[in-house]
């Protein structure tokens, strides 16, 4: 669809009003207003299986302001969690950021992505836009021109962070949403993340484009985690990707929950030498949720080990195409990949399609391996449940919990997996 | 527990056909015979397996009519199966669904507290030789034929049932672990409880020793005698009484 005047009016407004606000370094402007002119001018991408003809790119409500009252189980999530390292955006404004002391006198460097284009412009402008580039599609480029409130994330050379870094994302007014989050891991860095972003308003018709790029350098372990819940009407795009250098780790765990229209993916590129990377995402869909996810291993490294483990669980009509793909390019000798990809379908009106996808360009592969299944819930687990007593009713709920459970323990801050637990299941009721 | 007369198709296939018997508590019945005569097919049908289709007969517990009953109301009722194939069930933890179970039995209101429940679970592993690490680990997901064995045995310890019956408990057990399995077993008898072993051997019943045991060909009970019929069974083997009888064939298809 083509974008609508008030559009093409209103967005480059919010563009400068944003820019001026934060009093953005001209580099900083000029990279916005490149990157909305590519976005106006790129076509809608055609991906397989996912229709994106009658999908709304218009931007609406050109100043995003709180319409609402604040989203209480996001100030509920920060006040149980005080003395978590947090940045914590409202409808794309900064309402908190907090980094205890000690952290800070590590180096360490957490605050809104505002914030670090003015304190820290060397490094966001070394290392923005260089893993997700505005020209790879058009929700890339929207998110280069108009993000807000998003978070900068650097941990020094060898500094080990035990307590996650917290980014919560509460969206409660109908204007489109653009966090941005870029992580820096320094050579032997480790540490994790936790990626909170909750969506309130129904029926909202913009569009939203998140990007997160993840920069592992050298030896350096990094556990992203996310966790989201999204809401029926918006088209959301989101994208997270990862550079993965010489021997670093890379750990994609997340949980997605809602009846939205989403197109995800999840990428790492192991670009180092014995570099290694694991994607582990739940996808929980009600509604008339559309997802469609790709989670993708690119292998350019030597020795580079990468694994895919993708959950489904759809209910209602709810329709997701969970996609997992790994590329193995020339010179990346002996490189080992595993997918696999298991989806549960628990209503006859739901649909869901696994898809592996392997490409590999190199002769010399360690293993390459996939598994996909599409089904309903095992009949001889329901029995087996029973014959000991367990109601039908509470034995299919501990299997379908049973998918979920495994990855949902490894989200790493208890008050985030309380809350995915209660929203999923509110859901599956 | 009284059966009477039941008939059991697979598939639309008769395969149990017509068998009669009853269980009172503290007795111990040994169902014994060769593959494909019906005994796995008696067992899961009086489970309520859905693919086992009760086409003819009764089955009553304390008076009440089994048939009537879903799968976890048998259960509840007190019948308890020790499958020979027990299902994997990843994601849920063994200490969990052991817990479940036992609460579901005893009802809402009733249910064991935690730490009781826990002491309870820990003590009875012990007794089977089962690896503490067990409780949390997924339901039988990865774990050895004995494994899954001594779990079906440490369900039956916590759960309690009226009626427990063992379905080819010992297959897939070395010596070791049969002994155990027995051992635990024989400690659950009692005059409350009866039990319904099915079993190819006689090994077994030299460890849990049965007040009953009979021989099921063609899918119904053909011989019924003491301890000593199963041993006259390992002696001589199933083709004597087959002569004995005029069976020429014994399985549960065959035509009669």
């Amino acid at each position: 669809m083509a974008l609508s005047d008030s559009t093409m009016v209103n967005a480059p407004l919010l563009l400068s009003q944003i820019a001026e606000q934060y009093d953005e370094p001209s580099w900083l402007r000029a990279r916005r207003e490149a990157a909305w002119d590519k976005f106006v001018s790129m076509p809608i991408p055609r991906i397989e299986k996912t229709n994106l003809d009658n999908r709304s790119f218009d931007i609406v409500d050109a100043r995003a302001v709180p319409l609402r009252a604040e989203n209480q189980t996001a100030r509920e999530l920060v006040g149980k969690i005080p003395n978590i390292p947090c940045v914590y955006v409202r409808d794309g404004n900064v309402e908190s950021s907090a980094v205890p002391a000690d952290l800070a006198a590590k180096g360490v460097i957490y605050c809104s992505l505002h914030e670090a284009a003015q304190s820290h412009a060397d490094l966001v402008k070394q290392y923005l836009g260089t893993v997700v580039a505005d020209e790879d599609t058009k929700w890339h480029a929207l998110s280069s021109a108009l993000w807000q409130g998003g978070a900068f994330l650097y941990v020094p050379r060898n500094v080990s962070v035990d307590e996650p870094f917290l980014f919560l994302h509460s969206q409660s007014s109908t204007s489109g949403a653009y966090p941005r989050v870029l992580v820096v891991g320094e050579e032997g860095s480790s540490f994790s993340v936790m990626e909170v972003v909750l969506e309130e308003q129904e029926e909202s018709t913009s569009v939203h484009s998140q990007v997160v790029e993840v920069i592992g350098n050298p030896a350096s372990r990094i556990t992203y985690a996310f966790f989201s819940h999204s809401r029926k009407g918006a088209t959301h795009f989101v994208t997270r990707r990862a550079l993965v250098r010489q021997d670093a780790r890379v750990e994609f765990i997340g949980a997605n929950v809602g009846d939205a229209f989403t197109v995800e993916l999840v990428e790492n590129r192991l670009a180092g030498a014995g570099s290694s990377a694991s994607t582990n995402v739940i996808g929980v869909g009600h509604g008339r949720e559309r997802m469609d996810l790709t989670a993708s291993m690119v292998h350019e490294g030597h020795h580079s080990e990468s694994n895919i483990l993708l959950y489904g669980v759809l209910t209602d009509r709810a329709n997701s195409l969970f996609r997992s793909s790994t590329h193995i390019k020339e010179g990346a000798v002996a490189a080992g990949s595993e997918q696999s990809d298991r989806m549960l379908v628990l209503d006859s009106r739901a649909r869901a399609d696994a898809i592996p996808m392997l490409l590999i360009d190199e002769n010399d592969v360690e293993r390459c391996g996939h598994a996909a299944s599409v089904g309903k819930l095992d009949p001889n687990h329901i029995y087996y449940l029973m014959a000991r007593g367990i109601p039908e009713k509470r034995a299919r709920k501990m299997i379908v919990w049973g998918y979920l459970e495994p990855t949902l323990a490894r989200l790493p801050l208890m008050p985030v997996r309380d809350l995915a637990e209660a929203i999923i299941d509110e859901v599956l009721v | 527990m009284v059966i009477s007369d039941l008939r059991v198709s697979v598939e639309g296939k008769e395969i149990v056909r017509g068998f009669n018997l009853e269980v009172k508590g503290g007795e111990v019945h040994a169902i014994m015979g060769p593959n494909g005569t019906g005994k796995s097919t008696l067992a899961s049908a009086l489970m309520g397996h859905p693919k086992y289709e009760v086409t003819g007969g009764k089955v009553t517990l304390d008076g009440q009519d089994l048939l009537e009953m879903s799968v976890d109301e048998r259960a509840r009722a007190g019948i308890f199966l020790a499958m020979q194939y027990p299902a994997e069930v990843p994601g849920v933890s063994n200490a969990n669904f052991i817990r479940t179970a036992l609460n579901s039995r005893r009802g809402e209101g009733d249910e064991v507290p935690v730490l009781k429940f826990h002491r309870s679970l820990q003590a009875k592993m012990k007794q089977l030789n089962i690896d503490p690490q067990f409780i949390d680990r997924y339901l039988n997901e990865g774990f050895s034929g004995g494994e899954k064995k001594r779990n079906e045995i440490l369900q039956m310890a916590m759960l309690e049932p009226r009626i427990s019956i063992l379905d080819e408990i010992d297959s897939g057990l070395d010596i070791d672990a049969l002994r155990i399995v027995a051992e635990n077993a024989n400690s659950l008898r009692s005059s409350e409880r009866g039990f319904l072993i099915i079993t190819h051997y006689q090994r077994l019943l030299q460890y849990i020793k049965p007040d009953f045991v009979h021989v099921m060909m063609q899918g119904r009970i053909v011989k019924s005698g003491g301890y000593e019929l199963a041993e006259a069974l390992e002696a001589q083997g199933y083709d004597w009484l087959k002569d004995e009888l005029g069976i020429e064939d014994e399985s549960a298809l065959a035509e009669v």
